[in-house]
């Protein structure tokens, strides 16, 4: 059966990979590349866009009972698995691009500033009704009541801090504590460090001394990679390149734009079951790290009102 | 307690499936925590501070780790077998990077899941309910609370937010609607049509569309105030809105009002809404006198029947002919045969029912002929039964009552206790006819005949053996289109001899008419 790829993300290996089917899931398939410490994944979605996607619009037969081990490869615009139970024809696919690189959201703007306020708004009362390990607010206030809250909480704390103070290894070792925690493919606190690390993409804009933080908390991260699960370690990989899914980065854009963010939101949100919510948590918060005025008010106790003022 | 683990190389499952994993392992005998994870090194450090691990592992996050604490290792064995037997199942999850749509589990989750809904029905134990409907009304949503046990001042609170806000509450102890033709609650399939209905008697409402549907005519809407809506605290705010509703519709011709009689200044201000309607309004306050609310634009009737009768002879733009209270030749000519079955000390009729306005309405027509119906529902206070689980003379029993529902599902549903309770009037030899209503629709019993059949043999075994008779009257409320099937049911019960009336009234007045006979 041919399928055709409707579009392939920016950094899927061009011209070919090789690899072999690293899991299988109803709407997408993973495949662990060959020399390579990444992910490739094939996935079956009519919108949703990833940097390490191959994107079909519809679901084949059999798509989510192709054995895991299965090796296969792409060459000449042909994605095919060795028990040639599925071959994808790449020739017409539009190459997918994330914009968060160039979007250098003004995060003292006002229109931002407000869009930033609702989304966050959106997104603690969808934390709430779905009882999230991580509800944003609860991050910056008394310290939650399970281990895993309790841990997310201190690392989340500790990304904001460092980032603002320009603290590289404090950034690092906040990361260290997140990375590959929770549940899951993509632990939530990788989802939250990939979150952040888009929020702060999205407002470095040409600030040097922004960038040079960036780059350098970048190659602390990938250090961390072995630390977390392959698919989870993919997505920290393209982050540090500025590279993100295409909800986190609709909604990223949304906000730069101070545009209306209930779609986008919603949209980020829907991801994986709490991958969504958690990563847009890390988004805002990333978002506000250099503009501490936006979390003014959401802090719990006098003490943190120190770096709320700054 | 003991920890054990197992590692499974190069596992992948999502967070829900290794949640619901988790789940399903903490449920099993004998395992007091479970987890499950990849084996990262943050993830195993949680481990150990949960004490579900003595020791830090050499981490492998590609590894999925699950780890039990168990009262012994034949539990752990078991336990990890199984998990292990689950994770080797073919992965059946959207998850790996894809969206997915989540299952609601909040009203404000289910309205973005279904976009424009604007209905919410809300069955919750009692406590909770407000909380929901309040949430559900701020979410703009008209309101169906199913709930009974809700505080009445939560009431008056919802229903005068609704009012403010244009929205409608259906409830608390609302069982039944017919909305756009969907079916809410204990509710029939029946026709669409012109005629709408506002009831705050839930069986009431289900015999009164199933009747117009019977008689030819459909249903626009079905809505249920709840059974305290027309207490003089509560003020029928729901009724007159549902009023307001249906006159505002222009699919409805004709509007009908169930309820049992209203506190006086509530039925003057239902009544002024009916008369600015401006549209022909049939009224049933059983019990009441219907004359006293006739008027150019209202009809007084006296049974739900006559409700049925009356709104479709008017939706048909004829007069809607008095009621002549009598009983219908067809089942006249069966009154001396049946009592000519009975022996001298045969005397009472014994009513057993699963609807409560069935019951009432028994009550009422029964007494007008045969004096005093001792009941748990009594029309006055003289008539009330002493003992609910021991009939004496006349009696109707409404087994919908919290007497009887306490712990047990709703008689519509669980059988057994009206079952018990024909074999016991079987073999009261005081007893002459068992008279039964039997409802059909969603909610009710799938088979509720097959239910019944069984008991009435063995009622009818028991009285024989004393050489005795009995007869069963009885009604069948419900549609053709039913799941259950009207013909269907009606020809179980005829099989066994149940002599079955069109309505619950018709088979009170051929009970009446029975034992009086003799």
């Amino acid at each position: 059966m041919v399928e055709e790829a409707v579009s392939i993300g920016e950094a899927v290996p061009r011209p070919g990979f090789e690899g072999a089917v690293q899991a299988c899931f109803d709407n997408a398939v993973n495949l662990r590349l060959r020399g390579r410490d990444r992910i490739v994944t094939l996935l079956v979605s009519d919108h949703y866009e990833l940097p390490q996607g191959i994107r079909i619009a519809s679901r084949p037969p059999m798509f989510g009972q192709i054995r895991v081990g299965t090796p296969a490869w792409a060459q000449d615009d042909v994605l095919r698995f060795e028990d040639a139970s599925l071959v994808i024809d790449l020739s017409r696919a539009e190459t997918w691009t994330c914009p968060v690189r160039s979007l250098e959201a003004d995060m003292g703007g006002s229109r931002p500033a407000a869009a930033w306020s609702a989304a966050w708004g959106f997104l603690n009362q969808r934390q709430r009704e779905e009882g999230s390990d991580i509800v944003g607010v609860e991050l910056l206030g008394a310290p939650p009541s399970s281990a895993l809250g309790r841990r997310l909480a201190e690392g989340a704390r500790g990304l904001l801090e460092s980032a603002r103070g320009f603290d590289v290894d404090g950034a690092t070792r906040a990361a260290r504590t997140l990375i590959g925690l929770g549940r899951g493919l993509t632990p939530a606190g990788d989802d939250l460090l990939v979150g952040f690390l888009a929020g702060l993409w999205g407002a470095v804009g040409k600030n040097r001394r922004r960038q040079q933080f960036l780059g350098r908390f970048g190659d602390g991260l990938l250090a961390l990679r072995p630390l977390t699960t392959d698919l989870s370690a993919t997505y920290v990989l393209h982050a540090t390149d500025g590279l993100f899914s295409s909800s986190l980065s609709n909604l990223l854009a949304a906000i730069a734009h101070g545009d209306p963010v209930s779609a986008p939101a919603e949209e980020a949100f829907r991801v994986g079951h709490s991958s969504g919510t958690d990563a847009a948590t890390g988004l805002l918060l990333g978002l506000a790290a250099w503009q501490p005025q936006l979390l003014t008010g959401l802090l719990s106790s006098r003490a943190e009102a120190g770096w709320e003022r700054t | 307690m003991t920890t054990f683990q197992r590692t499974m190389k190069n596992h992948y499952r999502d967070s829900v499936a290794l949640m619901q994993l988790s789940s399903q392992l903490r449920a099993l005998d004998g395992v007091r925590q479970a987890s499950a994870v990849m084996a990262t090194a943050n993830n195993l450090s949680l481990l150990v501070e949960a004490g579900l691990l003595n020791e830090m592992p050499k981490p492998s996050p590609n590894d999925l780790l699950v780890v039990v604490e168990t009262r012994d290792e034949a539990s752990a064995t078991t336990a990890l077998d199984k998990a292990q037997a689950m994770l080797d199942k073919p992965v059946s999850t959207a998850k790996a990077g894809e969206t997915r749509e989540a299952e609601p589990r909040s009203l404000q989750m289910g309205q973005r899941a279904l976009p424009g809904a604007n209905l919410a029905l809300i069955s919750t134990p009692g406590e909770y309910a407000a909380a929901e409907a309040r949430k559900a009304l701020q979410l703009g949503m008209h309101v169906m609370i199913f709930s009974d046990n809700v505080p009445i001042k939560d009431e008056i609170a919802l229903k005068q937010y609704s009012r403010e806000h244009d929205l409608l509450v259906m409830g608390p102890d609302c069982g039944t609607a017919i909305i756009n033709g969907i079916p809410l609650g204990f509710a029939d399939v029946v026709r669409r049509g012109d005629i709408g209905v506002v009831a705050a008697a839930g069986t009431g409402l289900q015999q009164v569309t199933c009747l117009i549907d019977r008689f030819g005519g459909g249903i626009s809407q079905a809505i249920g105030t709840g059974s305290h809506d027309l207490s003089a605290d509560v003020g029928g705010i729901t009724m007159q809105q549902g009023i307001e509703s249906l006159a505002a519709d222009p699919k409805t011709k004709v509007i009908v009002l169930i309820s049992k009689p209203p506190a006086p200044s509530v039925t003057e201000r239902v009544l002024a809404t009916a008369g600015r309607s401006g549209k022909p309004v049939v009224v049933d306050f059983i019990g009441a006198k219907a004359r006293n609310f006739e008027s150019k634009l209202i009809a007084g009737v006296g049974t739900l029947e006559d409700a049925a009768a009356a709104a479709v002879s008017i939706a048909k733009g004829k007069k809607a002919s008095p009621a002549s209270g009598r009983l219908p030749a067809k089942y006249a000519r069966l009154v001396a045969p049946s009592a000519q079955q009975l022996k001298r000390q045969q005397k009472y009729v014994r009513g057993l029912f699963s609807g409560g306005t069935f019951c009432y309405e028994t009550v009422l027509l029964l007494s007008e002929k045969v004096g005093t119906v001792f009941s748990n529902t009594p029309l006055r206070p003289e008539g009330r039964l002493g003992d609910v689980w021991k009939s004496i003379g006349h009696s109707a029993i409404d087994f919908g009552d919290d007497l009887f529902t306490h712990g047990r599902p709703h008689p519509m549903i669980d059988f057994r206790l009206r079952n018990e309770r024909i074999l016991q009037e079987a073999r009261d030899p005081e007893t002459a006819v068992i008279l039964l209503d039997v409802v059909l629709g969603y909610g009710a019993h799938p088979d509720p005949a097959g239910e019944l059949v069984p008991a009435i043999k063995e009622a009818r075994r028991i009285a024989h053996s004393a050489k005795r008779n009995l007869v069963f009257v009885g009604s069948v409320c419900g549609t053709d289109e039913d799941p259950q099937g009207l013909s269907r049911q009606e020809a179980r019960l005829r099989e066994v001899g149940v002599i079955l009336t069109d309505s619950n009234a018709q088979a009170a007045r051929l009970s009446a008419a029975i034992v009086t006979k003799r």
